[in-house]
């Protein structure tokens, strides 16, 4: 449903819909194991940094277009959030994986302004703004964030 | 007291005002508003308008008209508006339909055909560059590329340009405009692009496939205004001030050019420079409830203000998720920093989103939480009541050398 103020809001019944396409792909970031990092760092041509912050594993893709993915992953191995910032929006089907399909389906059109998008399902966030020459976003799965990490307070 | 309608809104069949409206050398939107603020005549000033757009359902998004030409006609020509006034882009990017002019396509560096992926943040619009004259008022651009969105001829969109976006906006309907007009403090939309082929950006086409490419920046798709004779150093954007409770539509004015003329002095403005470079060029640093926001930026084509405080409570309805609905309107203080180290306080309205009445696309209260914590999102409410200077980089004006913004 359009909303008149460009943000989309979807709260979806749960993850039903979602687990379906679980075993359809295979190079996929978000809610995959960590060692898919490697996989999106060599699609997009950047360099992997993986620095360990007690509760979570940080993974920095530094692409070579200037843009930083940043992808979080906890104790248990499972991507659970990712972050983008820099000029250029970095390839979202390639990070976030057999989700992207689920964002693509929840953001319909139209939006009343190209500089934000919200989607808020019970199982996947995904929230990005800028404009050109200069974006952010940030995709998380609500369900696999780690005991005692705020989304919010991700580097 | 909040309504307790959803307002079933959402679907943009409330309102009947200014739908696309296409001639050839005239024509408009034809609006009954409140009047503008007083502004002396003349060649360099276009009319703005904040209205609901083509499709009716938008909110603080404001809007002009152009007239473009085939380069060097003065018969060809095609007047459209329902053009979204963005000083977060730069470049004119038009619909195909409303446009209907027969243009050339601009060649790539090979020869083939140069199409365009435009991302935006919600969404990405696929198009061919053309070049042609681009008139709005007395203002002539000769021979500009503009990204003409939705034209059949290049149906295909390439699928590292799907994968950047959440959704193909390539039609009035998906758009919610007829073009937008990219006037922010940029010249070229991609100065990376003239020395290595960037993702999902610039395209090389024939009719059997597509790739990326390096383009020349003079190709690329470019803000209009510095090809103007005179008044080619900036813009100002001036907007009335709007009650609390919204207006049904708001009126202003585009003004070309910065100490160019007797209308567009400078006068005692503030300059704010905008970052050059980095992960937030064209933006500003704000400080707001005693936290640094490196990444905020001043943006018309953005409709609310987007930041973070946890003290204003957030709309309870899901239809109005992220959104900001305190239980009365409340004016805040904040402070925005340019990258010379200039400051200017400035202060906000922050209203019940859900009290807008359905009627009205003019919300200064419009407030929304933001999708990073170090950002603060100026968008168009901060321009209601203001006079806003935007120097384009390279550009003198008596205030100073652009990029800037000066209010």
């Amino acid at each position: 449903m359009p909303s008149r103020f460009g943000f989309k809001s979807w709260m979806l019944a749960g993850t039903a819909a979602i687990a379906v396409l679980l075993p359809c792909l295979a190079s996929a970031t978000l809610g995959e194991p960590e060692a898919s990092v490697l996989t999106d760092g060599a699609q997009l041509q950047g360099s992997v940094n993986q620095s360990d912050l007690g509760s979570y594993r940080l993974h920095e893709i530094q692409l070579s277009s200037g843009t930083l993915v940043r992808e979080y992953a906890g104790l248990d191995g499972t991507v659970f959030a990712i972050t983008w910032h820099g000029p250029y929006v970095p390839n979202l089907r390639q990070i976030l994986g057999r989700y992207f399909d689920a964002y693509v389906g929840a953001a319909k059109a139209p939006h009343a302004d190209h500089h934000h998008l919200q989607v808020r399902q019970s199982d996947l966030v995904v929230e990005a703004s800028g404009h050109m020459r200069a974006f952010n976003g940030r995709a998380y799965l609500p369900q696999a964030i780690p005991a005692g990490v705020s989304v919010g307070e991700l580097p | 007291m909040r309504p307790t309608l959803m307002r079933a809104l959402r679907h943009g069949c409330g309102l009947v005002i200014c739908l696309s409206a296409i001639s050839c050398g005239g024509g408009g939107s034809t609006l009954s508003a409140p009047p503008p603020p007083v502004i002396p005549p003349g060649s360099n000033v276009v009319d703005l308008v904040v209205s609901g757009g083509p499709n009716g359902n938008s909110v603080n998004s404001l809007f002009t008209t152009v007239t473009v030409c085939v380069p060097g006609s003065t018969t060809q020509c095609q007047t459209i508006d329902n053009i979204l006034v963005d000083t977060g882009s730069y470049g004119l990017r038009l619909l195909v339909p409303p446009l209907t002019l027969s243009l050339p396509v601009l060649a790539a560096a090979d020869g083939n055909a140069l199409l365009e992926c435009t991302v935006f943040v919600d969404g990405y619009s696929w198009g061919p560059v053309a070049a042609m004259d681009v008139l709005i008022t007395g203002e002539l651009a000769s021979s500009v590329p503009v990204q003409l969105i939705g034209d059949a001829r290049f149906p295909t969109v390439p699928s590292d340009c799907s994968s950047t976006g959440a959704v193909a906006e390539n039609t009035v309907a998906t758009f919610g405009a007829n073009g937008v007009l990219g006037i922010g403090a940029f010249v070229q939309d991609c100065p990376d692009c003239a020395a290595s082929a960037i993702p999902a950006f610039y395209y090389s086409c024939t009719p059997a496939a597509c790739t990326n490419t390096a383009v020349a920046l003079a190709s690329q798709v470019q803000n209009p205004v510095p090809f103007f004779a005179i008044d080619n150093n900036g813009i100002i954007i001036t907007l009335p001030a709007v009650a609390p409770a919204g207006a049904a539509t708001v009126t202003g004015s585009l003004i070309f050019g910065i100490d160019t003329e007797s209308n567009n002095q400078s006068g005692s403005q503030t300059v704010l420079a905008l970052q050059t470079s980095g992960a937030n060029a064209g933006g500003v640093t704000t400080i707001y409830n005693h936290q640094t926001l490196s990444a905020s930026f001043i943006d018309s084509g953005s409709n609310a203000l987007y930041f973070n405080d946890p003290g204003i409570a957030q709309c309870a309805s899901s239809q109005f998720a992220g959104f900001y609905c305190p239980l009365m309107t409340s004016t805040y203080d904040a402070t925005i920093q340019g990258a010379n180290g200039i400051s200017v306080p400035v202060t906000f309205d922050v209203g019940d989103a859900q009290t807008l009445p359905q009627s009205y696309t003019a919300f200064p209260g419009l407030g929304g939480t933001s999708s990073i914590a170090g950002s603060f999102d100026w968008g168009l409410p901060f321009f209601y009541n203001k006079r806003v200077a935007t120097a384009i980089e390279g550009f003198t004006t008596s205030a100073g050398t652009g990029p800037y913004i000066a209010f």
